[in-house]
């Protein structure tokens, strides 16, 4: 899986002569590959060449990057650089104008609308908000996707349900509760224990710091990582906060401008040569980066 | 028989640890469980020792065989540092394997799903709460 290869395409001239500057950057030589026998033997997500407008706006522009398995990959991108455009590709709401999406060798696009419900029973998504039902109490919130797609009887989805709440922290009266009634970081555990309840082998959590102060986000870290050594599988955490990356992500792919710049192991990413990927790894002003 | 002689002891070593993680995690039952649904067989070999391999049979349970010679699904090898490192709980076996250290053949991926399911019986989680060393840093990184 090449990080950074291709060229800037037909992005507009400003935007393409930033995106081939930062790929000169690259240090990865040629780029991570990985000898497959059969698509998906390694990598758990391959976006491969992807580009995707809306109007005129170009949000992705030639986004290459490899998700590898057993790990916690962190894409990590300043505020409108493409990170929930990525994330709605992944699981099929979004379809690329070009390239293509392998989810476990599978590609997403070429799916037909059966493969592509069974293909989303793969994730667990934990949304920003937690995206909790209002209506619903904690309990019923995370038994709603086990009442929809499985036939469990009230009592295995009682163990399932109170298993996940347990191992969210949640299960000591909280699950009697009412969305409204529960502080942010709760309904977050919470989205994270519906997003777990169907056992995905690939969860995916959309900016999981939005409005958390800094030890709640520590905390909320230290669950994923637990849950995750608990369970195994592909995580990918979507954020632009710098200290929620070093904490959990084990591989790190920074976005910009709808392209992958670097991707690699967090130890080199953090040690990363590359200016634009120095630069906002710091959260430095002056760089590459600017305004624009 | 050893490729490199003056490392014999620290591979058998590393080799050895690496048993006696899986040894335990097959003796832990809720990683049985969850490494039985793989449904596959995997050899896990030393690249630094001659005949140090492992196949885990991953198929409701995990059994472990030192001396089978059945044909695996995934094959999986890699060098003393990095099988320390899987002892110790703290190998990213993906990378290892992305940087060239580590060769595989077959669905290596569906067995590094649950990798880390048998690391965290070497090296467990922080408990939720806890500072770490990465806390101690107090923000300057």
């Amino acid at each position: 899986m090449s990080t950074s290869t291709t060229t800037a395409g037909s992005a507009d001239p400003a935007t393409a002569a930033l995106l081939d500057k930062a790929a000169n950057y690259d240090h990865h030589e040629g780029g991570m590959v990985v000898p497959q026998q059969n698509p998906g033997d390694f990598w758990s997500i391959e976006c491969v060449d992807l580009y995707k407008s809306f109007g005129s706006n170009r949000v992705m522009n030639g986004l290459n990057v490899g998700i590898p398995e057993g790990m916690i990959t962190v894409v990590l991108g300043p505020s409108g650089t493409g990170k929930s455009v990525l994330l709605s590709h992944l699981i099929g709401l979004m379809f690329p104008d070009q390239g293509d999406i392998l989810v476990h060798g599978q590609s997403v696009p070429d799916m037909t609308m059966k493969q592509l419900l069974e293909m989303r029973r793969k994730f667990g998504i934990l949304f920003q908000d937690g995206a909790l039902f209002g209506s619903m109490s904690v309990y019923d919130n995370v038994a709603f996707p086990l009442r929809q797609h499985t036939d469990f009887d009230e009592k295995q989805i009682r163990d399932i349900v109170m298993g996940r709440l347990n191992e969210v922290g949640l299960a000591g009266g909280a699950e009697l509760r009412m969305p409204s009634e529960l502080s942010g970081g709760m309904r977050k555990r919470a989205g994270f224990a519906r997003a777990l309840v169907l056992d995905p082998q690939i969860v995916m959590f959309d900016e999981p710091d939005s409005g958390l102060d800094p030890v709640r986000t520590a905390l909320l870290c230290q669950l994923i990582e637990k849950v995750h050594s608990e369970n195994g599988g592909t995580y990918i955490v979507i954020t632009h906060d710098i200290a929620s990356a070093r904490r959990i992500g084990e591989y790190i792919a920074v976005l910009w401008k709808g392209r992958i710049v670097q991707s690699g192991d967090r130890d080199d990413m953090f040690d990363s040569p590359n200016p634009f990927v120095r630069q906002f790894l710091a959260g430095r002003p002056g760089g590459p980066l600017g305004m624009e | 028989m050893v490729r490199e002689r003056a490392d014999v002891g620290h591979a058998a070593g590393a080799w050895r640890r690496v048993l006696e993680l899986w040894e335990q995690a097959a003796a832990d039952d809720e990683a049985r469980r969850l490494l039985g649904r793989v449904g596959r067989t995997v050899r896990l070999s030393s690249a630094d020792l001659q005949d140090a391999s492992v196949l885990i049979r991953l198929h409701g349970d995990i059994e472990l065989f030192e001396d089978a010679s059945e044909r695996a699904d995934i094959e999986l090898s890699m060098g003393t540092a990095d099988l320390e490192r899987h002892a110790d709980g703290k190998l990213r076996m993906a990378m290892a394997i992305a940087a060239g250290r580590a060769t595989f053949s077959g669905p290596v991926r569906e067995f590094l799903r649950v990798v880390p399911i048998v690391q965290a019986i070497a090296n467990p989680p922080v408990d939720v709460g806890t500072n770490t060393d990465f806390d101690a840093h107090d923000g300057e990184f």
